[in-house]
């Protein structure tokens, strides 16, 4: 009973920030003649739910993908390289068999065997991670030029039929696999808990008889099955071109903000909670900002940038407020 | 010492490899592509006009500057380059710019000119000034294709069209002063409502990019209107267009996707003279109204002909792209210049030629679009043949004039396509 | 004395083999470069050159920042932004030689000020200085469009004459520009307490400030000493073509790191840094770049081949010898 009332008081914490950037949002926009169409105010119409949801499920695949490498201790420059070749891959797939399901099938099984590739390099190379993996994107990066001609993918995500992971309600298949991924492997496999120490201290795990490449591979087999499926959600919504010069790594980029969010206000809750919660509030904000015309372009990037050095400044003093919050919690536990 | 030893190895095994690694992929990457292009497509090119050609060439190399690396368009005028190579005497080499940043352009050209070539046929006008000195300390002459160097042309007329290095361009479509556009989406659009008698379209809106980048698209857009304005005169259904709206008709649909789409709740079509394949039928998809709504634009991405006329969803009601042959105007005037020739009417400033193009907006038009070089990347298909294009030049033809090498600009429409 | 003598090739090729095989590349690349430049040899010398200079300056300055184990993602928008508004200023000022000069003084006012804060802010704010040198980038990045913008136009020219019309003239005031960054930041960075400090950052921070070295100073200084670079940097990229857009500048972060990587420097940082890994590396980059074009390798295989490469060298260079896996 105290639990599940621990549970609860910690979701509606972390449930602080969407909403309150729901309420900044709605103030704003309601305040600007810009946002209304036909006289009502398009920052509550039915978009607002429909681009929040589909746009956070992307986020949260990717996020999850970064996330799960960076709490093993490892910044993969590679994982955006990797969702682009796969989401090329499986688009052309998709397209060919005139189903998504085949598709998605084809995304985690490349997101796979990329992952694998990169791990193998890594563990034979011994190579630092940021290193390894920036060789890895370009190695990747290159190879949208290569497959089908170099053509990308273009039309899959304009056709109905063929884009339904990229729309309500099939974006929640992908997002939900994405999640139970990533929660088995955290929670429910050795590798996951190994996983763990070696990234508090990896030589002493090392030394306690980690096997630390096997557990490097099992963590990539992991992370590729979650690219995979940030793949199928991207190729849904995205025409997919090749790319060079590390600008896949740009489109990852994209996705980090909720990560170290997620990760902060997830010390309320968990951290798969945390990244799911960041990304409907960065969502919100970022509807909020394109009611405003300013989705795109030079002022979105400002307030974007102005946003993750405020919200970092906020979070780098976490041990304080973490501290806080513990005692807080503390206080009620006795009470109780 | 072993691993010293191994060390040692690996060191100059890698520095053998990257040698090997490189110089293989040239070869194999550049050349044979190139014979095998060649020796197929001229094969039949040379059988059609069955005779040898009369003068060769001196043996050189262009340089062609793509836009961007892939695509309809570009595969379709590498396969017809290709086509060209032996009966010209020519060899193709490529390379990609950007769309933004001039010193990055200027590298590329750079790389091109060390790279021998006698000539460059550039699809962009970034960073113009600094390439045409470049091509003139070089000697090597340069032209345009899908492009109408504006830019240039307003701002640095004498520098680059005064130059003897800079031979003209064939634009993508018009040129802003010259501007039809919006009178053949009229056209386009009437021959809908006279198809469709029982349902025609009666209400319109339209599309257009920021008129910075592209100015001739406002031009066509306010002869649309005009167009509309005039028929409606004596017409006995009128046609409503809805005038262009700041926010959500110049795109990128600002400011949500589908305020464009509240905002023109009664549109039956949209006109739309930006590139609509890649920019408004994906939103309409999205939106849900790629049934409901009609879709006449500009471009040609593949994959339209799926929901082209009666196929499909049928949204699509027009497409309209530039051929890829179109290139063959800077190809044959860098030649010339190459091989020391002109035209007897050759003018002495070069110039900036519009282009017709391929306005596909019936079934019919789809299938014959579907037999074409562009759509196909099979240069059998193409227009012309080497041993015409040879006829073309100066060197290759003695009668051969400028006034008729422009004029094959103007004949490349649906109809000409074999 | 005694024990240089005893040094066999085999351990000398073991301690520098990272070296070895950095100048193995450009030696190689250079190779190509000779036999594929054909008859333009001369003409293609000064291309790269020229694609270098910009690069070479502003990685030299980088390496001050590299050396502490730190990285600046921003520096490709600085790049724009600074080339904008140095045409800016010049065409405001009647494009007049001391239009050019204020233009110049503005931004490097405007680097050395970013220099600052991304040394002293992050420190301020506890924050890791890839957090502001990623807020720069969003800042920048936001600015380069509005400017541009504000242009109502897709690139802009400046009015003044920066470039020496005589192109041997021109190639020969950039490799001086070259020498003149190279001398100055090998000056500072292998003899002045500046490069020891950085290094000693990226080896230990915490040993170093325990040794009393206020680190704080000594980040901004160098973060600083990069900014100077990156506008020394920006103004050559801008006597190239003389104009600048909303793409200008774009991917030379990525570019600056992928140099300095070529050429050995480790971007953990510390004492194996150097500043001959920015000329090295930067020059190979290039010199790779346009050799895969000389020698006509195909469009859609060139980044296939850099990344190999690219593999092929950091394999060797970059290899941990530990028992667990370097992160």
């Amino acid at each position: 009973m105290k639990n599940s009332g621990n549970i609860i008081k910690k979701i509606i914490l972390s449930a602080v920030f969407p909403i309150l950037m729901f309420v900044v949002m709605l103030i704003i926009t309601a305040s600007n003649d810009k946002c209304y169409v036909n006289g009502k105010l398009i920052f509550l119409s039915t978009d607002l739910i429909r681009q929040v949801i589909v746009n956070s499920c992307m986020t949260v695949c990717v996020a999850l993908a970064i996330w799960l490498q960076l709490k093993n201790g490892r910044f993969d420059f590679s994982g955006g390289a990797s969702m682009i070749l796969a989401a090329i891959i499986a688009g052309n797939v998709g397209l060919m068999t005139n189903s998504p399901v085949m598709a998605l099938l084809a995304a985690v099984a490349v997101g796979i065997v990329l992952s694998c590739v990169t791990a193998f390099i890594y563990i034979v190379g011994k190579l630092p991670i940021i290193i390894c993996t920036i060789g890895m994107t370009l190695l990747y990066e290159s190879l949208t030029y290569l497959v089908f001609g170099g053509q990308g993918i273009r039309i899959f995500y304009s056709q109905a039929h063929t884009s339904v992971f990229g729309r309500i309600p099939g974006v929640l298949v992908p997002t939900a696999l994405a999640v139970a991924a990533f929660v088995i492997f955290t929670y429910f496999t050795a590798a996951g808990r190994k996983g763990k120490v070696l990234s508090n201290n990896q030589r002493a795990g090392v030394n306690i008889g980690i096997d630390e490449r096997k557990n490097v591979f099992v963590t990539y087999i992991f992370t590729g099955i979650i690219i995979g499926l940030a793949a199928i959600v991207y190729v849904s919504q995205n025409e997919v071109t090749p790319q060079s010069g590390l600008a896949t790594s740009g489109i990852m980029f994209s996705y980090i903000v909720p990560v170290f969010m997620g990760t902060f206000i997830g010390l309320a809750s968990c951290d798969v909670v945390g990244i799911a919660i960041a990304a409907v509030g960065m969502e919100i904000m970022n509807y909020g900002l394109n009611c405003l015309n300013l989705g795109a372009g030079g002022w979105q990037q400002i307030i974007m940038g102005v946003f993750v050095l405020g919200f970092y400044t906020f979070s780098a003093q976490s041990d304080k407020i973490q501290a806080f919050v513990s005692r807080l919690t503390k206080k009620n536990t006795t009470a109780v | 010492m072993k691993k010293a030893l191994l060390k040692k190895i690996s060191a100059v095994l890698l520095a053998g490899a990257m040698a090997v690694s490189a110089v293989g992929c040239g070869n194999s990457g550049g050349n044979t592509s190139n014979n095998n292009a060649a020796s197929t497509d001229s094969g039949t090119g040379a059988g059609d006009s069955g005779s040898a050609p009369a003068v060769e060439g001196k043996k050189c190399t262009i340089g062609v500057a793509f836009y961007q690396d892939t695509g309809l368009a570009v595969d379709s005028t590498k396969a017809y380059l290709e086509s060209l190579s032996d009966t010209l005497n020519v060899k193709f080499t490529y390379t990609v710019l950007t769309q933004t940043d001039e010193a990055a352009n200027l590298t590329k050209i750079q790389e091109l000119i060390s790279s021998n070539v006698d000539g460059i046929i550039c699809t962009m006008d970034l960073g113009m000034t600094s390439i045409i000195q470049e091509c003139e300390a070089a000697g090597v002459y340069l032209g345009g294709y899908l492009c109408d160097y504006d830019t240039s042309f307003n701002t640095a007329y004498d520098q680059v069209f005064k130059s003897e290095y800079f031979v003209g361009t064939a634009i993508d479509g018009q040129s802003p002063d010259d501007v039809t556009i919006g009178n053949s989406m009229f056209d386009s659009l009437i021959e809908y409502n006279e198809r469709n008698a029982d349902a025609p379209i009666t209400h319109v809106s339209m599309a257009i990019f920021p008129t910075w980048a592209f100015p001739s698209q406002q031009t066509g857009a306010d002869q649309f209107v005009a167009a509309v304005e005039a028929y409606n005169a004596t017409a006995e259904t009128p046609i409503t267009v809805d005038p262009l709206d700041e926010e959500s008709d110049v795109l990128a649909f600002a400011p949500l996707d589908t305020t464009y789409f509240a905002k023109h709740a009664d549109s039956q079509a949209i006109i739309s003279f930006a590139a609509g394949s890649a920019f408004v039928y994906p939103t309409m998809v999205q939106a849900g109204v790629d049934s409901s709504l009609k879709l006449f634009t500009t471009g040609f991405d593949g994959g339209e002909e799926a929901n082209f006329g009666t196929t499909g969803n049928g949204t699509y009601q027009q497409n309209m792209v530039t051929a890829p042959e179109s290139i063959t105007y800077p190809l044959v005037l860098l030649l010339n210049k190459i091989n020391g020739v002109s035209f007897p009417d050759q003018p002495a400033e070069a110039e900036r030629i519009s282009t017709a193009q391929y306005v596909i907006n019936s079934d019919e038009d789809m299938a014959k679009f579907q037999k074409s070089c562009f759509y196909t990347k099979n240069a059998a298909n193409a227009m012309y043949t080497p041993q015409d294009v040879l006829n073309m030049t100066a060197y290759g033809n003695p009668n051969a004039t400028y006034a008729d090498l422009k004029g094959i600009l103007s004949s490349m429409t649906i109809d000409s396509i074999k | 004395m005694s024990e240089k003598e005893k040094v066999t090739p085999a351990d000398f090729l073991k301690r520098h083999v990272y070296d070895i095989a950095a100048y193995a590349g450009l030696i190689v690349t250079f190779i190509l470069f000779l036999i594929f430049s054909g008859s333009r040899l001369s003409y293609n010398m000064a291309t790269v050159l020229q694609a270098a200079s910009a690069y070479s300056i502003i990685a030299l300055g980088a390496v001050f920042v590299y050396s502490m184990g730190y990285m600046d993602v921003s520096v490709g928008q600085q790049v724009g932004v600074y080339a904008i508004l140095m045409i800016m200023i010049t065409n405001a000022m009647g494009g007049t030689a001391f239009g050019v000069v204020i233009g110049f003084l503005v931004i490097l006012a405007l680097a050395l000020l970013c220099g600052a804060f991304n040394g002293a802010v992050a420190v301020w704010l506890k924050l890791p200085s890839i957090v502001t040198s990623l807020f720069l980038m969003f800042f920048f990045t936001g600015a380069q469009l509005l400017l541009m913008e504000s242009t109502g136009t897709n690139s802009i020219s400046i009015q003044a004459t920066i470039k020496p019309a005589d192109r041997n003239m021109y190639n020969v005031m950039l490799v001086l520009a070259i020498i003149v960054v190279a001398i100055i930041v090998t000056y500072f960075f292998k003899f002045s307490k500046l490069g020891k400090y950085t290094r000693g950052i990226g080896a230990n921070e915490v040993t170093t400030a325990q040794c009393g070295v206020n680190t704080t100073k000594w980040k901004v200084i160098a973060y600083m000493a990069f900014g100077a670079c990156v506008a020394v940097g920006s103004f050559i990229m801008l006597t190239r073509t003389g104009s600048a857009g909303k793409g200008t500048g774009s991917g030379y972060a990525m570019d600056i790191m992928i140099c300095l990587i070529l050429g050995g420097m480790p971007l953990s940082g510390g004492m194996k840094s150097k500043v001959s890994s920015a000329l090295v590396g930067t020059f190979t980059y290039v010199l790779l770049t346009n050799d895969l074009t000389t020698m006509g390798v195909d469009l859609n295989l060139i980044n296939f081949v850099k990344a190999v490469i690219f593999i092929a060298i950091i394999m060797v260079t970059c290899r941990k010898r530990d028992t667990i896996l370097p992160r």
